[in-house]
């Protein structure tokens, strides 16, 4: 029985070019010349891409912004991505209200031109850059995810798909530990930039992705959003101490006090000054803070 | 896939550790010590015991304590073996130890 198809979507997110500031007005003013996508938004258009080959599939390549996302998706279809989807919304605005918007699209997504129709949004893969040229918070990904009651695995360094149409990724975790995951479609996955390298565009490809079509998308009035709790200061990770050793609660007490232990205690002494001055000084040499100075020196 | 061995817990010295914790002193002395009764205690166990160290040992065997910065654990009552050595109840509604400011 054949697989039934699948879609591939690539988030890339607008590209930032040379930002110049006037030294005297301060104005800020971009150039795009020689503007490109983030390494993550390329590594996550390679994925895609991929992925696509083997599955006998194409990517629908999809950018929300203003302008500069215009240019993402001219930088894509220059690596011959052929559906480019481009949603008119403020860049400025919060990643809840882009990531809407997205999944907005995505959710009546239509199959691409190459397919046959009737692919369901279940058999669909996300791929987005884990940063933004813009090194912003990530989110978005998140968020989509969220919208479309998907699987999500964020920031990955490996992204692979199995015979049985299941997605294998590894995961950074703390303390330089990795983490296998098992993703089953639809899924939303973001990628770091270490993790593919973006094939060179053919030359025609090069030639013509200024005049390729993109498709321009208004989304609707944004409804709800995610729910977002607040925020709050990061805290430490609970240390795991062992349990005390003992058969009941006393013993247990006194092995985690360690009053059987041998301790030095300080004490409360009442002396006149010159035994109090002794005191200390032989105190002192025991402790090996020097050799105890007989009076008779001084 | 090696696993890294744990993080160390990084000790704070206890007078850092007691600048954290605010207490709300009573009239009452919520804890007594019989410092009479304490002359002939060999392990004076509440003295090592007492995580805010209030237990101060005499030189003649007595002991002096101070309820002020109590954290009320209870420690000390559960390990003196001297009856009637130490009488403990909760301090005053409103007053005693407010943990850590952080």
């Amino acid at each position: 029985m054949n697989a039934p198809p699948k879609n591939v979507v690539a988030l890339i997110a607008p590209v930032v070019g040379r930002l110049r500031v006037d030294p005297l007005g301060g104005e800020v003013q971009q150039d795009d010349r020689g503007a490109r996508l983030s390494l993550a938004d390329e590594a996550a258009l390679e994925v895609a891409c991929t992925l696509a080959e083997n599955w006998g599939t194409s990517v629908c390549a999809l950018s929300a912004g203003g302008e500069h996302a215009l240019r993402a998706l001219e930088l894509a279809a220059g690596v011959g991505v052929e559906r480019l989807v481009h949603v008119d919304v403020d860049e400025r605005s919060s990643a809840t209200h882009i990531a809407h918007s997205l999944a907005s699209w995505i959710a009546q997504l239509q199959p691409c031109v190459q397919l046959q129709p009737g692919v369901q949004l279940q058999n669909c893969v996300i791929v987005a850059g884990a940063h933004g040229a813009d090194f912003g918070s990530g989110a978005v990904p998140a968020f989509v995810a969220h919208h479309l009651n998907a699987s999500q695995a964020l920031g990955l360094v490996a992204l692979s798909a199995t015979a049985t149409d299941e997605l294998l990724a590894v995961r950074r975790v703390d303390h330089g530990a990795r983490e296998r995951l098992s993703l089953s479609l639809p899924a939303v996955v973001s990628v770091e930039g270490g993790v593919a390298r973006l094939r060179r565009p053919a030359f025609a490809n090069a030639l013509a992705q200024r005049t390729r079509a993109i498709e321009r998308v208004v989304p609707a009035a944004s409804g709800g959003h995610a729910a977002m709790g607040t925020a709050r200061a990061p805290r430490p990770r609970p240390h795991v101490v062992a349990p005390p050793e003992g058969g009941d609660a006393l013993h247990r007490i006194r092995a985690l006090t360690g009053v059987d232990q041998v301790q030095s205690v300080a004490r409360s002494v009442s002396l006149a000054p010159d035994e109090a001055a002794d005191a200390i000084l032989d105190r002192l040499g025991e402790w090996g803070y020097g050799p105890r100075v007989a009076t008779e020196t001084l | 896939m090696t696993k890294r061995a744990p993080i160390e817990y990084q000790a704070v010295s206890f007078q850092t550790r007691m600048e954290t914790v605010e207490f709300r002193v009573g009239e009452r002395a919520h804890i007594t010590v019989d410092g009479d009764a304490c002359n002939g205690c060999t392990t004076q166990a509440c003295v090592t015991a007492c995580p805010a160290n209030l237990f101060v040992p005499r030189s003649d065997g007595g002991i002096v304590f101070n309820y002020e910065q109590c954290f009320e654990c209870g420690t000390c009552y559960m390990l003196c073996n001297t009856e009637g050595a130490i009488t403990w109840t909760y301090p005053d509604g409103g007053n005693g130890v407010v943990f850590r400011q952080a």
